[in-house]
Order: structure tokens, then sequence, then C-alpha cells
């Protein structure tokens, strides 16, 4: 009898990061909302979750790391958006989203001011790294 | 059984973290994040009292827009591994 090996499919982290946000904002009575892109209808207040690659750990564990920008009316409001961001990035761990458990955060450095070049609205960026459980198929 | 204790030699570690092959593992891997990252991004590399150190950086504007509008130099540090 040949054996099979079993194939491990890695969570979109992007998709998990922006549910477990939402969530999140709703819980803390938030306005904020976190997308895959800006949104056509831009709302003053929001956070984009981009994917930017990772690691295979195991042949079942991922670290995805995330591009999280945080857009707000003004520098200082962004500063706190991405810090309450990374608060929550940091509390990931053990959380579980669609049936998916984050495993682990890795700060990949503080949030960082960069405003977008055209629209000249404020954003503060930042790297995290969250680890996964892959699925088996 | 006896526990083995392990002593580094730290100056010994500064030498070898700043000898020519490890210069030259660094300099390999930034070359590849900044090819991947696009034009405009270059390689520099200087050496510390402790290590050797490279670093991508994105020289013209045309970079910089690269990696403000859509993060090319964030999403081409994985090239960087291996």
């Amino acid at each position: 009898m040949l054996a099979v090996a079993e194939a491990s499919e890695a969570p979109s982290g992007a998709v998990w990061f922006i549910n477990y946000l939402n969530a999140e904002f709703e819980r803390l009575d938030d306005s904020a909302r976190a997308w895959g892109q800006v949104p056509s209808s831009r709302p003053s207040r929001f956070v984009v979750v981009e994917t930017a690659g990772g690691t295979q750990l195991t042949p079942v564990t991922y670290a995805v790391r995330l591009l999280v920008s945080s857009w707000e009316t003004t520098t200082p409001k962004a500063e706190r958006l991405a810090a309450r961001v990374n608060a929550l990035a940091q509390a990931a761990p053990r959380q579980v989203v669609g049936g998916v458990q984050c495993r682990a955060f890795e700060s990949a450095g503080l949030p960082y001011d960069m405003p977008d070049p055209d629209a000249k609205v404020p954003r503060f960026r930042q790297n995290i790294v969250l680890h996964f459980r892959g699925q088996l198929l | 059984m006896a526990k083995s204790k392990i002593k580094l030699n730290s100056s010994e570690v500064r030498r070898v973290l700043k000898s020519r092959e490890v210069q030259a593992d660094l300099v390999s891997r930034a070359e590849r994040v900044a090819a991947v990252a696009g034009s405009g991004f270059e390689v520099r590399t200087n050496i510390g009292p402790n290590r050797a150190r490279a670093a991508v950086v994105a020289v013209s504007s045309k970079a910089q827009r690269a990696e403000a509008k859509s993060g090319a130099l964030s999403k081409a540090l994985d090239a960087g591994r291996g």
C-alpha cells in the first residue's frame, strides 16, 4: 500500500485579520473597519490589510506577514488607530475566527508615518506576522 | 549525566559576524530583495562595531512612491530568505 502525504493549505492571514479586526472594532464600539483594499466610498477612519509574504515554518504551520495601513483624518488620529491595531494584533494569539486559530504574533516593528502620496491622507503603516496552522486537505 | 556548558568567545563571534563571507551573504540577500522590489532600490552595506549590515534603500522618487503606494519593498522581504 502506498503512503499518501497529507497536503496542508495555508489559511489567508489577511482575511483572518480583517475579520478579527472588524469583530474587535464592533466590540469596542469603534467606527473603524478593516478592508482588503481602499474602499471606493472612502470612510474617514479605516484599516487596509494586505498580504506581504511569510514563511512556511513546518509542513503544517505558517507565519504570514501582513502590511497593515491605518487611515484617519489627521496624523495623530492615524497614529492612535495604528496603535489600537497593533494592540489588537498582539492580542490575536489563541483567538479563533471562522474556525481558524491564530497561534502566535510577531512584531516586525512599530507603526510608522507614511501618508498616501496621491490622496495626501494621513496614514500609518506597520508590518506584523501572525502564525497559523494549515488545514489538511 | 554532567551538563555541558558552552561559553561563546565574543571577540571571535564578532569577527565571524563581520567576516567577508557574512558580508557576501548579506549582500546577496539584499540584492535579491532589491531586485524583487523593482528599479530604484539600492543595496547599502556597512560594518558596525559588532556585525556587518546590509540595507535596501529606495533611492529614486519612483521607488519611494512604489513603497508608499503598494509596499513594494515590504512585500519583497521574503526574497532575502533561504
